[in-house]
């Protein structure tokens, strides 16, 4: 687990990370035990359900998918070493020299569709800061699309001028807490206040929610 | 039982053998889930697969 965030933290936006719960912990039980541990903070996915079944007899178990979506290994972190973080940095390789071979290719369309789900995900959910710094990638890369023109246009709605001061505060308490003790009794505070400044918005639930978390018992 | 056959169904991944590739829905509760609707979203980049338990 410790190795999957820094992996998720070393290769950031190029690796996807999706942790998934085996044992049947409770949704509440299994994030506030992942605040606990500093594992939040990251562009990792916490889900129960199983993308794909497991092989080995017990936990933890890693499986890696490559860029064709294939399973290049799987099995119990420990025997795959080095190795791991080898293939991955090497799939990270590929893909790169593929898009920069093919910059209209299946590779880079891929990509943009990605980001723009992205995009559109963090709008839904009220992440503003991120998926300004996400759009603003975007748009680097792909000068004049459209279809990032029209996500630009939506997130520069003056309507969402809550969501978005909300979202900025909530990306900065994130960032100095999440690896840090974050259910200190300062940071409780300090999301408590936030909860209640920003009441009503998206973000607003989520420091309720981080607040919420913190009184979990884990054991 | 009709609910419970359209979960199955819903989370039923595609053959992991290594040489096809694989896919499946994430559920909508995932946490992070960032707009990500299924593994097949995700192509192009490398994908590791945490699979945990706090005990």
């Amino acid at each position: 687990m410790p190795a999957s965030v820094k992996a998720q933290n070393t290769f950031g936006a190029d690796l996807q990370v999706i942790f998934v719960e085996c044992q049947g912990t409770s949704p509440d039980v299994a994030e506030a035990f992942a605040w606990k541990m500093k594992w939040m903070g990251n562009p990792a996915m916490w889900t129960h359900d199983r993308p794909i079944p497991t092989v080995g007899q017990g936990l933890p178990e890693v499986a890696l998918i490559g860029i064709d979506g294939t399973v290049l290994m799987q099995g119990y972190p420990g025997d795959l070493g080095k190795k791991l973080e080898e293939t991955i940095a090497s799939e990270i390789a590929k893909a790169r020299k593929i898009r920069a071979k093919e910059p209209e290719g299946e590779l880079a369309k891929a990509r943009l569709t990605q980001g723009l789900l992205r995009v559109r995900g963090r709008i839904e959910e009220g992440r503003l800061e991120e998926a300004d710094q996400l759009l603003g990638e975007l748009e680097k890369a792909h000068k004049g699309n459209g279809e990032l023109a029209l996500e630009r246009k939506r997130l520069e709605d003056p309507a969402l001028k809550a969501e978005r001061e909300a979202s900025k505060a909530w990306a900065a308490f994130v960032a100095r807490v999440a690896s840090a003790k974050p259910f200190d009794a300062a940071n409780i505070q300090k999301a408590e206040s936030l909860a209640k400044k920003h009441a009503g918005t998206k973000t607003g639930a989520r420091a309720e929610r981080f607040v919420k978390l913190s009184g979990v018992k884990l054991y | 039982m009709r609910l419970l056959l359209a979960l199955l169904l819903l989370f039923v991944p595609a053959a992991a053998d290594g040489s096809k590739a694989v896919d499946a829905r994430l559920s909508a509760n995932t946490v992070h889930r960032d707009g990500i609707r299924s593994l097949s979203d995700l192509r192009g980049m490398p994908v590791l697969i945490d699979f945990w338990g706090k005990n």
